[in-house]
């Protein structure tokens, strides 16, 4: 099976998330033009069947679109929280990433932003093994700030706020990504310390900040490395 | 301001100091003051000021203004009328400047709804040269607000304060990297510092346009280099311009449409549009992370980390100030401070003092000497009136009584504001205040609200959502007493036994908290969020918290003695024309029906009106006509139902015409309510504070 062949299989997958599998759908869906013999080869592969006018997946198909859109959605993720790249540029990068990204990889990319249901256009993210174990790697896990316990530390991997005002102001008060903060009261109000600055916020923008625990006693505020380096 | 004038503004975040460096820039010339985040006028200083009154030292320290502008060319002439000392004439011939202290800006290029001074300054393009104070402590931020003050173009110096706060964190920097990477001259300053130094004068003479730039993602690059051929002719550099724009600035879309024809602007709208498609999230959070993106690597170039020592003393006082158990008897223990200090020391042992041993014994006695001859009787009334004469109810009662006690209470307000204590009271009460429709922000208004109600309602600007707003300005109107007229209430209830200041404030109290969870549930709209800079406690200067109060005194007294003059003889002439006892008749059955009040409360409220510390000051004439329940009514009355002619000017410019009369019609019916409800509770059961 040829990039081609998964191209069609997604489409598939992604045409039956709006309800509508017909040919047409299929189509306007795929990213490149694809001819009977190709759908007649997954046929042979037991991927697809058909009726009609109409396409399904089989369970082998099914598992394959999946873990072909997760990977694509995560990556488009990854791209969006982490290096901030535009719709066109986070695209025609994950449409290369879904094709070469091992599952390993991929739920690795998951457990670092946080188990995400969603990728940044709003469409949901099929939830993988290491979703589903979650509970058990809590300690390597992205938690909000609000999680946070008194006086540890822990670098902002990214902000997902509920309205772009607050990321805004999120920003200008200097909390972006990479900036290590320290939590040192949680009620009445979450205060963190950051460089030489101190701050107060509330709840609901302490549940919007995505954070890494890091350990050790780092009494200086550490220039901030890519995310990556969080994983332990 | 002449045309030949220029204008240097001093832009900066909240709380990085610029007015204390303004303060120190122009000492010795005039200025006026108000709350942190609401300068809504400019706050000019012409360094003129010093010189004119030949102070040497001030012309020396300022002498640094000539070279700022030879970079400029342009006709230097003498200020017209700007020299009477000697000094002038071995003045080089200068160019009178001005400095504007602009209100902290957290952003320059996103916004517009609210009203920035240094935002629309620059837009206005009126600045001719700009200083921007960073704070050391937290670079980034400082950094990213340069870097939008570079898209002006403008000659600028950066200043980066409170280097020493952050070597106390443990920061350090590496200044000549930094003066390369800004591409400005850099001065470093300590918090507070007063010495504008030799070096500070070389630093203006070298004041360089930056050409460091932000470098914004590919297509906000060409929309903008599409802009700036769109936008030539436009009073900034097009390319701010366009960058404004593109951030939807609400104040470079207007300037759009009248600086330029229908079909440029048509043009620029549609390289606009094409800008936002490319991009899933707004534009101001492209530009904004962009900006920060910059910002943030400068930073990292110049800060050298080193391990910050342990939390010292005023550091750990911080932290408890914010602390859910120890912060609330902190907060008790600096209410108790302030009592001490105004409320006994200041309107007791001194105001005492000073009737006693200056007025009573010099001032008065003299007075009436020297007056006490004048021909006419009417004259001689409208000064020496015991009730309404001039010497009596306006001069002693503003000299006397007021500015003692309003200079104790500035005093301890200037600590309060200068030792960073009330951002942890914001922290400390935005769970509780969220009851009341406001956030932990809401504590600066209300707390401002002691001080001066006028700059309180003003200082709610601050505040993000129109609901929190008129909550704020209902509450302030409705159970705040200013700092005069709390100084007079304290001089009223001294004598009176602790219950019944206790019954006021506690009423007081009660009221605001029923109204304002009423307001929060009536008002339609949600809280907003609460982000608030915690700026490091420090031990406050007494020298800079003295001078600002005298300086906070002479104002009052400037704009209130002609008020209080004014009052009394408004009043003493009524008297004679028989209105005042027709008042009493009109207003008698509301008065003592309803209140229970004696007549004498007519001239009272009729003082409140003028100034509401003017009222409480008659009451201090006229109390042995009042018995001691009538006291507490009465001040309980003055403090919710009338707001002075100032505050009330003030909410009718925030808050328009029909939501101020409906506001004030509310508070004043709801005062008589419970005006009424007090004096008959207490009656009922059998309260008389005797």
């Amino acid at each position: 099976m040829n990039h081609k062949h998964e191209e069609i299989l997604e489409s598939i997958w992604v045409a039956s998330e709006s309800g509508s599998a017909t040919m047409e759908t299929i189509r306007s869906r795929c990213p490149d033009e694809f001819s009977e013999e190709g759908l007649l080869r997954l046929e042979e592969l037991g991927h697809l069947t058909h009726s009609g006018r109409e396409l399904f997946l089989t369970q082998k198909g099914k598992h394959k679109a999946r873990t072909l859109v997760r990977c694509h959605r995560l990556a488009e993720s990854l791209l969006y929280t982490v290096f901030a790249l535009d719709w066109e540029q986070r695209e025609a990068l994950a449409c290369q990433a879904e094709h070469t990204l091992v599952p390993e990889l991929a739920d690795g990319i998951c457990t670092l932003l946080g188990h995400p249901t969603e990728c940044p256009d709003g469409k949901p993210i099929p939830p993988g093994v290491c979703c589903v174990t979650q509970q058990q790697m809590i300690g390597r896990q992205v938690i909000p700030l609000s999680e946070l316990e008194v006086g540890s530390k822990a670098r902002i991997l990214f902000v997902k706020p509920k309205n772009y005002d607050r990321l805004h102001e999120i920003t200008i008060v200097g909390l972006t990504p990479g900036v290590v903060v320290t939590l040192y009261q949680r009620s009445p109000t979450y205060c963190l310390r950051f460089d030489g600055t101190e701050l107060a916020v509330d709840h609901r923008v302490a549940q919007d900040l995505f954070v890494c625990p890091i350990s050790g006693d780092h009494d200086a505020p550490s220039p901030p490395p890519s995310p990556a380096h969080c994983r332990r | 301001m002449s045309c030949a004038s220029k204008t240097i503004a001093i832009v900066g975040n909240v709380g990085v100091g610029k007015t204390t460096l303004c303060g120190h820039l122009c000492k010795g010339s005039r200025r006026s003051r108000t709350a942190p985040g609401c300068r809504t006028e400019f706050v000019e200083a012409s360094l003129d000021g010093a010189a004119r009154r030949g102070d040497s030292k001030g012309w020396r320290r300022l002498s640094w203004r000539d070279g700022l502008f030879r970079a400029r060319a342009h006709a230097i002439d003498a200020a017209p009328g700007s020299g009477s000392g000697p000094e002038t004439d071995r003045r080089p011939a200068s160019t009178p400047v001005t400095l504007v202290d602009t209100d902290g800006a957290a952003c320059l290029l996103v916004g517009g709804e609210d009203e920035s001074t240094g935002r629309n300054l620059l837009l206005a393009g009126e600045a001719d040269a700009l200083v921007v104070v960073a704070d050391a402590k937290n670079l980034r931020r400082s950094l990213a607000l340069f870097l939008q003050t570079c898209e002006f173009q403008l000659p600028t110096v950066l200043v980066v304060n409170m280097i020493d706060e952050a070597q106390r964190l443990g920061l350090q920097f590496d200044l000549p990297r930094l003066v390369a990477a800004v591409t400005v001259k850099t001065e470093p300053l300590k918090a507070g510092e007063g010495r504008i130094t030799e070096r500070m004068a070389v630093l203006f003479d070298q004041a360089q346009i930056p050409s460091v730039r932000v470098s914004y993602p590919e297509q906000v690059e060409k929309a903008l280099c599409a802009l700036a051929e769109l936008l030539g002719g436009a009073p900034i550099p097009p390319r701010a311009l366009g960058l404004l724009l593109l951030a939807g600035n609400l104040r470079a879309q207007q300037m759009l449409e009248s600086e330029f024809d229908a079909e440029t602007a048509d043009k620029a709208r549609a390289v606009v549009r094409k800008a936002e498609q490319a991009f899933r999230v707004p534009l101001y959070t492209v530009i904004t992370s962009a900006v920060y993106a910059t910002a943030e690597r400068i930073a990292e170039q110049v800060t050298i980390y080193r391990a910050a020592p342990g939390a010292d003393l005023l550091q750990r006082f911080g932290h408890y100030a914010s602390h859910p158990l120890f912060g609330l008897p902190i907060a008790l223990l600096v209410i108790l401070a302030g009592y001490y200090w105004v409320g006994v020391l200041g309107a007791t042992i001194v105001v005492d003092y000073l009737r006693v041993h200056l007025f009573d014994a010099l001032l008065l006695p003299a007075c009436a000497r020297l007056l006490g001859n004048l021909p006419w009787t009417f004259v001689r009334e409208a000064f020496l009136d015991p009730n309404f004469g001039l010497v009596q109810s306006a001069l002693f009662l503003a000299l006397g009584i007021v500015l003692p006690v309003l200079f104790f209470f500035y005093t301890f307000f200037g600590f309060l504001e200068d030792s960073g204590y009330l951002p942890r009271l914001s922290a400390l009460l935005d769970r509780s205040l969220r009851r009341l429709g406001l956030t932990g922000q809401g504590v600066l208004p209300l707390v401002f609200g002691f001080s001066c109600i006028t700059t309180a309602i003003l200082s709610a600007r601050v505040l993000r959502t129109q609901k929190e707003r008129l909550i704020a300005s209902f509450l302030l109107l409705s159970g705040f007493p200013c700092a005069p007229m709390l100084a007079v209430m304290l001089l009223v209830l001294e004598p009176l036994p602790w219950t019944a200041a206790a019954t006021l404030f506690g009423t007081l109290f009660v009221q605001v908290l029923i109204t304002g969870i009423l307001a929060n549930a009536i008002i339609p709209g949600g809280g907003s969020d609460f982000i608030l800079e915690l700026s490091p406690i420090r031990m406050p200067r007494l020298r800079a918290v003295l001078n600002r109060a005298r300086q906070q005194s002479w104002q009052f007294l400037k704009e209130a003695l002609p008020a209080f003059m004014a009052a009394s003889f408004l009043l003493f002439v009524l008297d004679r024309l028989g209105g005042l006892a027709a008042l009493e008749r009109f207003s008698r059955p509301v008065l003592k029906g309803v209140l229970g009040l004696p007549e004498q409360s007519v001239q009272v409220f009729m003082k409140t009106m003028i100034r509401r510390e003017n009222g409480a000051a008659e009451l201090t004439l006229v109390r042995n006509h009042f018995t001691s329940l009538q006291l507490v009514v009465t001040l309980f009355v003055m403090t919710v139902m009338l707001p002075c002619v100032n505050s009330a000017v003030v909410l009718l410019k925030e808050q328009g015409i029909k939501v101020s009369v409906l506001l004030l019609l509310i508070i004043g019916l709801y005062a008589l309510l419970v005006g009424a409800g007090l004096n008959w509770g207490c009656h009922a059961l059998g309260i008389t504070f005797q």
